[in-house]
């Protein structure tokens, strides 16, 4: 297709986005950074790993976002004692009818918002984990397929560390984003304070429909991205495995090891999911830029001599791209 | 009286063919006196005959006061109706006191015969005493180290070679080294000041004729990576590892840059239409991007004294 074709298709076709951003954004203020995320977590159907410390609205978001498009939204706080059967259902014995009958988990939602992840042990994390990438759940015999959109919303407690279970990097590596979200500025707050004490917080319609984001998920596969902008993704990812072959000699010692192959193949999704959110057509570098971060961030492991130099992945990913030659 | 003397002239042949098998051991050494830690030569010399085979004994557990220092090859002599076998020994003693090497059994056999047969050497006594001490003499210094005297041959060796070595260091400074300050100094003399060398590549792009030959896309990634250098020698920003939007940022807060942000933004979104959403300009635009690229250069170029110029030099 023609490229001024294709960016004007796209321009008209993400002018949901729009509708979207200024629906949430009657309700959530501030924090466009981490709505922005969650729209390309839902056109990339990836998950989002959420960290931030508590009170900056992840649930109000969340439960927004599938407010605005009449989606069902569950939130589910993770604890010690949960076990796999509370999050994806149990087969029940019918004593009248002397046989079982299933009973569907909270799974069964477009948006689920998984509390402090690293509160529950391994066993339920797999299972979460599992269904995020079947996209399905198996209850005794029978599998069922998850809603689509799929999106979970994953938070964790960055401050306690007793009696949490962190999620192994091999699972970490399943969520496509992970986001950090930060205090909202001086006005922002004021904002906030004006509206919760006044109560004057908007009534959310539905804007769009799941529909839509299918949709936009099949337009952003149409977005072009140049073969220039493929081969700086490369090196972007290439850098966080092989620092020394991008005069980055000083990140050998602080990376244990390098972003997966994932990366790459969610660097180059969100990328697009950023354009279409920008409403082009095609993708410029600005746009594997802003993501890139949200994408490596829990894909880079810093060695024990970085944390010692309290050098975080952020860090890491800032000289790389501060290194890497933009096309 | 014929059986009797039979029988004493069988008796007188076997005793004669028994004599004829004749061994004979000779021990000696090469002096009865030594002193501690001299070298005793210790031989063993046997004569025997032709078919005779010796089987010489270790004589290391004989020898208890004493210490072999080594064993010699033997050597072996052949007069023709005998041989002689020598074995020689240095030994050494320590301790002073007469000292008796015993006798040993040296083993032969007879080629016609299967019986192992024994020879026993004579036993040696020697004496080994300590340097003899002049008591009355006057006490001396202790000799100072044996100095040897210079080895005119291996001065003149090593002489040689450290003029080879010399030879060989100065022609491999004179083909590699001394080129290599050649080649600092000659990059020293074309380091440029940043809009010198941004406009000398653009001249060069611009006679390479890109654009014109259909290589529209290499023509705007070179344009823009020329102007991009240029910002990153002129501005020390890190303009080549910066998207447009953030060149644009950086420039915005720079007095100098400040009057051709717009110009530059133009330029570099055109650009970048080009190469990453494979936009095809017109020609017209292809030729303004280098006209734009000329005009962002020489409204930012800095203007440079002799001495200044002369100073970046010194520190590059």
């Amino acid at each position: 297709m023609d490229i001024t074709a294709l960016n004007e298709k796209i321009k008209n076709e993400s002018a949901f986005i729009d509708l979207l951003m200024n629906e949430i954004s009657k309700v959530i203020v501030g924090q466009k950074s981490m709505l922005e995320r969650l729209v390309i977590g839902l056109l990339g159907n990836g998950h989002i790993l959420l960290e931030g410390v508590p009170g900056l609205a992840k649930t109000l978001a969340i439960k927004t976002l599938a407010a605005s498009m009449k989606a069902k939204f569950q939130r589910i706080q993770f604890t010690p004692d949960l076990l796999p059967a509370d999050l994806i259902g149990t087969q029940i014995y019918n004593q009248k009818e002397g046989n079982f009958f299933i009973r569907k988990g909270p799974l069964f939602a477009n948006f689920i918002l998984a509390d402090e992840i690293n509160r529950a042990p391994a066993k339920v994390q797999s299972a979460l984990l599992e269904a995020m990438q079947e996209r399905q759940v198996t209850i005794g015999e029978q599998t069922f397929k998850l809603d689509d959109p799929f999106l979970v919303l994953a938070t964790q407690n960055p401050i306690e560390q007793e009696g949490t279970y962190p999620l192994p990097e091999a699972q970490v590596d399943r969520f496509m984003l992970k986001v950090k979200i930060t205090y909202p500025g001086r006005d922002e707050e004021l904002n906030i304070m004006r509206n919760n004490l006044s109560g004057s917080y908007s009534l959310i319609q539905q804007v769009i429909t799941p529909d839509d984001i299918k949709k936009g998920r099949n337009l952003v596969q149409e977005i072009y991205l140049d073969e220039k902008i493929e081969r700086y993704i490369l090196d972007i990812v290439f850098a966080t495995r092989f620092p020394k072959d991008f005069k980055l000699e000083r990140l050998v010692d602080l990376i244990s090891y390098g972003a997966s192959p994932r990366a790459t193949i969610n660097l180059n999704l969100a990328a697009r999911s950023m354009a279409f959110i920008k409403r082009r057509g095609y993708v410029i570098p600005e746009d594997v830029r802003a993501v890139a971060f949200d994408v490596l961030r829990h894909r880079i492991a810093v060695t024990y001599e970085a944390e010692a130099e309290e050098i975080t992945p952020e860090k890491i990913i800032q000289e790389i791209l501060n290194a890497v030659e933009v096309p | 009286m014929v059986k009797i003397l039979s029988i004493l002239l069988l008796i007188l042949f076997a005793t004669i063919t028994n004599y004829a098998q004749v061994i004979n051991v000779k021990v000696s050494t090469d002096s009865s006196r030594y002193e501690v830690g001299d070298y005793i030569n210790l031989t063993y010399t046997i004569t025997h005959d032709k078919d005779i085979s010796i089987y010489f004994p270790s004589i290391k557990d004989s020898i208890k006061k004493l210490e072999l220092i080594e064993s010699l090859p033997i050597q072996l002599k052949d007069d023709g109706a005998k041989k002689e076998s020598i074995f020689k020994f240095i030994l050494a003693g320590f301790d002073s006191g007469s000292v008796t090497i015993p006798a040993i059994t040296i083993q032969y056999k007879s080629n016609k015969d299967t019986v192992l047969q024994g020879i026993k050497t004579d036993s040696l006594t020697l004496l080994i005493q300590t340097l003899p001490v002049d008591a009355g003499a006057d006490i001396m210094d202790i000799k100072a180290p044996l100095t040897i005297g210079i080895d005119w041959l291996f001065v003149l060796l090593i002489t040689a070679i450290v003029i080879v070595i010399t030879v060989i260091g100065y022609m491999i400074y004179k083909k590699y080294f001394a080129n290599r300050v050649n080649q600092i100094e000659i990059k020293e003399e074309i380091i440029k000041l940043p809009h010198e060398e941004a406009l000398e590549l653009l001249k060069d792009l611009e006679e390479k004729k890109l654009w014109q030959s259909g290589k529209i896309k290499e023509y705007h990634s070179e344009i823009t990576a020329i102007v991009r250098r240029y910002f990153e020698r002129r501005f020390t920003i890190l303009a080549l590892e910066m998207p447009t939007s953030e060149i644009l940022s950086k420039l915005n807060k720079i007095n100098d840059a400040r009057t051709i942000v717009d110009l530059t933004e133009n330029f570099l979104q055109n650009a970048d239409m080009v190469k990453f959403a494979k936009f095809m300009p017109l020609n017209d635009v292809n030729f303004e991007m280098m006209n734009q690229a000329y005009t962002i250069v020489e409204n930012t170029k800095e203007e440079f004294s002799n001495e200044t110029a002369s100073e970046e030099n010194t520190n590059v």
